[in-house]
């Protein structure tokens, strides 16, 4: 089977040139450090640093804001690593209340917060905030927010170029060079 | 234990002399019992600032530098608290005299001090719902300002308040205020303001 693609590295940069397709493309590199491991790893680091917020109130506050926060923690993840997030940070108050916090870019931010309260029910405050204004606001749970923050944040980063988009789709609408490789003609 | 220093003592003259002379640009700081102010994630904490704290916060001044610094005052007196005697509001020099300042003690904590500067706080402004979701809904619209509260033993006290209009004018709310549901909302949205634009830091001795 012939191997069509080769790496050719360029001025720092890496292109991926298809002989096959004739198509030279440029792979934009992940602009965060984070994947859903890393973001799972520093997540448990910050619940460590601040779990003794909910164990100095009780154990059952202790078991009840573990619960909440692992059942949080995932789909958050989940939700904002497609876009690439800055920041992740996780912390509890004394309230009791436990706070997500992200950066997806340097303008937008996305805050969650649970106030723990066993008498009427749990409370969640969601905020997307974009250059310090509040696009997106609402008290409710988290699980009816996901959808109406991922839609948020979908259409603010549908500018962004997709991996190996761009570059290609310009390279595929210009003609391939057409090389003639058979002997020159004698005059 | 040591005796309470005399720079904290207010008087009629150093309370006028204060108040005329901070400006926005100058340092507010507060004593906490964080064990740290950033997060793992390197964000801050959103333990700066406990939900009732965020309604009547207790700060003290702390001159800028580019001001003329205030009477002896130095970065760590926050951590200095008077025991065992009861601080009230300053009013006149004649109050003072109720007071035994030469027997008053004092002890100096190691806590970490947090410090913002007033025109970040007093940026923090918007609006705020009543009954979110009902037929009959009201937007309210708040507000953080910086108050000048002197103490009797501290001089240098000031106060950050969240003023409302929901009963149709400018108003502070109350701390006791901070258990319904519409106001633990509006210590969220503050909260997340502060968070998000980092206006705390730690205060680098």
């Amino acid at each position: 089977m012939k191997n069509c693609a080769t790496t050719v590295n360029h001025s720092g940069f890496s292109f991926n040139f298809n002989s096959c397709t004739n198509v030279i493309a440029y792979e934009i590199q992940d602009e965060t450090k984070f994947n859903q491991k890393s973001l799972m790893d520093l997540s448990e680091a910050c619940y460590d640093a601040y779990k003794f917020r909910l164990s100095d109130i009780s154990d059952i506050f202790s078991k009840i804001g573990r619960s909440e926060y692992k059942l949080i923690n995932q789909e958050l993840i989940n939700l904002i690593l497609p876009f690439n997030p800055l920041k992740f940070s996780f912390s509890i108050t004394p309230d009791p209340s436990l706070h997500f916090f992200t950066r997806i870019s340097a303008t937008i931010s996305l805050f969650v917060e649970i106030f723990l309260d066993l008498d009427d029910g749990h409370d969640t405050f969601i905020q997307v905030a974009k250059s310090n204004h509040n696009i997106y606001e609402r008290n409710l749970s988290f699980d009816n927010a996901i959808e109406d923050v991922r839609e948020i944040l979908e259409k603010e980063f549908s500018n962004k170029p997709q991996k190996n988009q761009a570059l290609t789709k310009d390279f595929d609408e210009c003609r391939p060079y057409q090389i003639d490789f058979s002997l020159p003609k004698k005059r | 234990m040591s005796p309470l220093p005399n720079r904290f003592f207010s008087t009629e003259e150093k309370v006028e002399f204060v108040g005329s002379t901070y400006c926005s640009a100058c340092l507010l700081t507060r004593r906490t019992d964080l064990t740290q102010v950033n997060t793992p994630g390197d964000e801050l904490g959103a333990d700066i600032w406990r939900t009732s704290d965020i309604f009547g916060l207790s700060v003290n001044l702390l001159s800028c530098v580019d001001h003329k610094r205030l009477p002896n005052c130095l970065p760590d007196d926050v951590n200095i608290t008077p025991i065992e005697v009861k601080d009230l509001p300053f009013e006149s020099d004649d109050q003072v005299k109720s007071f035994e300042l030469d027997k008053i003690e004092c002890k100096k904590t190691d806590n970490i001090i947090i410090q913002m500067i007033i025109e970040e706080i007093e940026s923090i402004e918007g609006s705020f719902p009543f009954k979110k979701g009902a037929p009959d809904e009201v937007m309210y619209n708040y507000k953080l300002d910086v108050k000048y509260i002197p103490f009797v033993l501290n001089v240098f006290h000031f106060q950050i308040e969240v003023l409302s209009d929901e009963t149709g004018r400018w108003g502070p709310i109350c701390r006791k205020k901070a258990k319904k549901n519409y106001i633990r909302c509006l210590a969220s949205i503050i909260r997340a303001r502060l968070l998000d634009e980092r206006k705390v830091k730690k205060l680098i001795i």
